[in-house]
């Protein structure tokens, strides 16, 4: 399945992982999307092979005295589409600029 | 406590495909949880950020949601690839069964395709169901027309209807030239407004307006579709071109489009009028050849018009007793009319396919169930796994789901060939052919079949799979043995079943081929072989009856004296090629109110060679001779039914009848002759009455020949020509082919019928075969503990094949038992041979069991031969 065209918000999503907010929660306060909007778009977006899924380890989780979360990275192909999307959605330059040390502050 | 986010994520979590479900849920809970104590750490945790933590979860339901198509599909499709893998490695198997299949769709399409498109669509007229057809009704005779001048007055006094037109019969001969060669052409003289009635647009140019109904007026025509490309080439420019039509010089004001084809193989459609003179026969009410169709005023039902038509007709059988007593109308739907007589054959039929589809469908059933078996231990893992009973029974049921595709394409294919074979087959006489196709509706149909066949055959299956005892199955360790007495009963049942359908199917065509074969044996009171048939209309130059007659008679001495010919009749109407004429007479010096005064008569004009070359026999009294068919002598031949009927106790030579035609004489009876079965074999002999003439301007040549009458056409057609080369000579066909036309729907039938349920016998006993000697085979261990502990071969024979013998003889009583209960549906069909013919039931049942037997007979012997010691081994 190719995503050569991106919808906007996809796209915004796309480049929230890539700015490093990497789990479906952080993802909508970065981003403000609904959580009924985020996690149905991540799971597309893997079944698309724009992003990848992986568990933390059990021992970080325990570590910081929490679940283990399930982290998001952005693919190859992912970091392709997303620079394409970019060339078209320029208010995307905006969260470019943010970061989660930044965001809770 | 669980915080409400957290349950409600749990309860989301249930509509999440089990597979995914894990993870999903952790996913989910790890993240509302971080967030929690991230917010109870900044102390934030106020009803607010909880009511943001609940908003944030129920987005969990959308989530959920989402993945709903993955559940199905990936189930699905596992559960396909698994079909496939399990149809290929049983290819015998799953051919034979696509191919049994294949059959019974495809033969169900091809006929539903007919029957869509002929009984279930509208006609192509829009408001198809307004337009009525008036039957002239008298007494029993449905059949009949209306007289013109009934017509005029009920079109004067209804209320109900928005136009009432009519035709005159279902149109006439009419001679065309001016255009090339001349030819006769089946036109149709109509009132003006009778196109107005279809409400379907001319292709081209314009349909009659009321003025063209006028004396005078009717030099116009509109032209059917096959008529503009036949004659004009399909040119655009063909209105207000002219040609002569029965010598009168006619304009083209409009063409109609192809689907337009009413009366059925009308060529052209020209005004007919109302002469003023109430002498003219075109004024008449004692003439029934006006077929009147109507359309209905919006809101108006049928019933309601019926019931005005009635107090019309008592009305007109009050004011004129002589003419209108008894007579009556009865209207139908004109769809009903147009194929009103083939529905019951088309249901016959519809009737007949659904046997073989669930003959079919059986033997796919049993054949799975069978296999079912043998792939208990199989289906016993997968439950001790932890299969739930439905994921089992839905992949069983995808098994025979693909079957059932397989087989519904398979079939679509059989019918778009059968549904061809079947339209040429049956072209003489199928109304709308020319609308059926394999469309939208019959794909649909086909694809609904085969879905509910599907389920049909997959059910039992399924659950004689599911329904077992699970440690039992683990136990038995894979050997053949189950005896599982459910498991049997279902395989019984449909065996059963199977046999009981094939009777019923058998039976029905017994009767058939059975009635068939005595319809061939009629005899229809004249020798049909070397006949040559052919017709020859004159046009109107030949207005004098001399002239005609002199034609008639150069025509008659130059083809009687050709090689090759024994005798050349004329006659004005040819038995067994829809052609009629009658008369009323009365018997001269018999006083009004004597029984048997008057009476009602077909009426013939001939030559003197006409016995003679149909053969029919003059039982009493003399032939015509030339002198009096020339002059048209005061003498007439009559048939021995009319005989018997009206001078039963008196010498019928030398009685005079008064013909209902104005100014004729009476005429006195020289002669009787044989009767002739003149409406189609099927029919009835009818009183009738020979008259010797050649003044009547249409005649046809029946020639009598001593070598093949279809070599002599040519040369007849020449010898006509060298008379008249302006007199097209039509309708060239031996007398044997007019017989078989008239046959051609009983034939069918009987054909297809045959077909189907040879199809039906065929699957049943491929059926049994596959039951009993799957039963052997499983079996073989049994056998062999038996034969090991004394039992003999014969022994063995005895045991499988009392088996068989039980089920075929329970199926075989249950099919005469439905036979029985729906022969009468087929009694209106028969001919010569009633509904509950023993010798038919008793034929039947006689073959089939001994077809079974065989059937069963092959599994017993094989079993008989079994080796103990292999059989013990036997896994």
């Amino acid at each position: 399945m190719k995503h050569k065209y991106l919808s906007y918000t996809m796209a915004l999503i796309l480049q929230a992982i890539e700015n490093g907010y990497r789990y479906g929660f952080e993802v909508m306060q970065a981003t403000g999307l609904a959580s009924g909007t985020i996690y149905p778009a991540l799971r597309r977006l893997e079944d698309a092979g724009l992003i990848k899924s992986k568990w933390e380890k059990q021992s970080v989780a325990v570590a910081e005295q929490r679940p283990p979360r399930k982290y998001y990275d952005l693919t190859k192909p992912g970091r392709e589409v997303l620079a394409e999307a970019r060339s078209r959605f320029r208010l995307l330059e905006q969260l470019t600029s943010l970061n989660p040390a930044g965001e809770e502050a | 406590m669980k915080a409400p986010w957290l349950w409600l994520i749990r309860f989301a979590g249930l509509i999440v495909p089990r597979r995914l479900r894990a993870d999903w849920r952790q996913e989910w809970e790890a993240e509302l949880k971080w967030r929690e104590s991230q917010l109870a750490d900044w102390d934030k945790l106020n009803a607010k950020t909880k009511l943001d933590l609940f908003r944030h979860s129920a987005g969990a339901f959308w989530d959920a949601l989402w993945l709903q198509p993955r559940r199905w599909e990936d189930d699905f499709i596992q559960d396909l690839r698994y079909a496939f893998r399990m149809l290929r490695k049983n290819p015998g198997f799953s051919i034979i069964a696509v191919l049994t299949l294949s059959l019974g769709i495809g033969a169900n399409t091809a006929i539903f395709s007919v029957v869509n498109a002929l009984l279930l669509q509208p006609l192509p007229y829009p408001e198809a169901e307004r337009i009525l057809w008036f039957g002239g009704w008298s007494g029993n005779d449905k059949e009949q027309g209306v007289t013109p001048a009934d017509f005029l007055d009920y079109r004067e006094q209804s209320q109900s209807f928005e136009l009432l037109a009519a035709g005159v019969s279902d149109g006439v001969a009419m001679i065309l030239t001016g255009t090339g060669e001349p030819q006769r052409i089946h036109g149709a003289p109509v009132t003006a407004n009778y196109l107005d009635v279809f409400g379907v647009p001319p292709l081209l140019g314009r349909t009659f307006v009321a003025e063209e109904g006028q004396p005078g007026r009717e030099g116009v025509v509109v032209l059917s579709f096959g008529l503009w490309q036949r004659l004009f080439g399909a040119d655009p420019n063909v209105l207000n071109r002219t040609f002569t039509l029965n010598n009168r010089k006619v304009t083209v004001i409009g063409v109609m489009p192809r689907q337009f084809q009413y009366p059925l193989g009308a060529e052209l459609w020209q005004p007919f009028s109302f002469p003023a003179s109430l002498q003219s026969p075109f004024r008449s009410r004692k003439a029934h050849f006006f077929r009147p169709i109507a359309r209905l005023k919006p809101g108006v039902t049928r019933e309601q018009a019926q019931g005005e038509v009635e107090t019309i007709a008592r009305r007109l059988q009050a004011q004129y007793p002589d003419t209108n007593k008894n007579q009556s109308i009865y209207l139908v739907t004109l769809q009903d009319r147009v194929v009103g007589n083939i529905r019951q054959t088309l249901l016959l039929l519809l009737g007949a396919v659904g046997c073989v589809l669930m003959i079919a469908c059986t033997n796919v059933a049993s054949l799975l169930s069978a296999r079912a078996t043998t792939r208990h231990k199989e289906i016993a893992v997968r439950a001790a796994m932890g299969a739930k009973r439905w994921r089992i029974v839905r992949q069983v049921m995808t098994e025979s789901l693909v079957l059932s595709m397989l087989g519904g394409a398979g079939g679509v294919l059989l019918a778009k060939w059968g549904e061809r074979l079947l339209v040429t087959l049956s072209a003489d006489y199928l109304p709308r052919a020319n609308e059926i196709h394999l469309n939208a509706p019959v794909f649909g149909f086909a694809l609904g079949i085969a879905v509910v066949t599907g389920l049909l055959f997959g059910l039992a299956p399924a659950m004689t799979a599911t329904r077992m005892d699970l440690t039992e199955s683990l136990k038995e360790g894979g050997k053949t043995t189950g005896t599982g007495a459910p498991r049997h009963r279902t395989l019984n049942l449909l065996v059963v079943a199977e046999i009981a359908l094939a009777v019923l199917l058998l039976i029905g065509a017994g009767l058939f081929v059975n009635s068939f074969i005595r319809l061939q044996q009629v005899h229809p009171g004249f020798d049909e072989s070397n006949l040559l048939t052919m017709r020859i209309d004159m046009p109107n130059p030949y207005s004098e009856p001399e002239k005609k007659t002199q034609f008639f008679d150069r025509v008659h001495e130059r083809i009687a004296t050709l090689p090759g010919v024994e005798a050349a009749g004329l006659v004005t109407e040819l038995p067994l090629a829809h052609q009629s004429s009658d008369t009323d007479f009365r018997v001269a010096g018999r006083a009004e109110q004597a029984p048997n005064a008057k009476g009602h008569a077909d009426i013939r004009n001939i030559n003197q060679d006409y016995f003679r070359a149909m053969r029919i026999p003059i039982l009493k009294g003399r032939n015509f001779t030339p002198a009096e068919v020339r002059e048209g002598a005061k003498v007439i031949i009559i048939s021995e039914l009319m005989a018997q009927k009206f001078f039963a106790a008196e010498e019928p030579l030398g009685q005079r009848l008064s013909l209902d035609f104005p100014g004729v004489e009476p005429l006195e009876v020289i002669g009787i002759v044989g009767d002739v079965l003149h409406r189609g074999l099927q029919g009835r002999a009818q009183q009738t009455i020979y008259f010797p003439s050649l003044r009547i301007g249409f005649s046809n040549l029946v020639i009598r020949t001593t070598i093949d009458p279809a070599t002599l056409a040519a040369t007849v057609r020449r010898e006509v020509a060298a008379i008249d080369p302006n007199q097209p000579v039509t309708d060239v066909k031996t007398m044997a082919k007019w017989a078989s036309e008239s046959m051609s729907q009983p034939r069918l039938r009987t054909a297809l019928l045959g077909l189907f349920s040879g199809l039906a016998l065929l699957l049943s006993v491929i059926g049994i075969y596959g039951v009993m000697a799957y039963s052997v085979i499983q079996r073989t261990r049994e056998i062999g503990l038996r034969m090991a502990v004394g039992a003999t071969a014969s022994d063995v024979l005895k045991m499988v094949m009392t088996r068989g013998v039980k089920l075929t003889s329970v199926g075989i009583a249950t099919g005469l038992l439905i036979a029985l209960a729906l022969s009468r549906l087929l009694s209106g069909m028969l001919f010569g041979v009633t509904a509950t013919d023993p010798l038919t039931f008793g034929l039947i049942a006689l073959v089939l069991t001994l077809i079974a037997l065989m059937a069963c007979w092959i599994p017993a012997r094989r079993a008989a031969k079994v080796d103990p010691l292999i059989a013990l081994r036997h896994e």
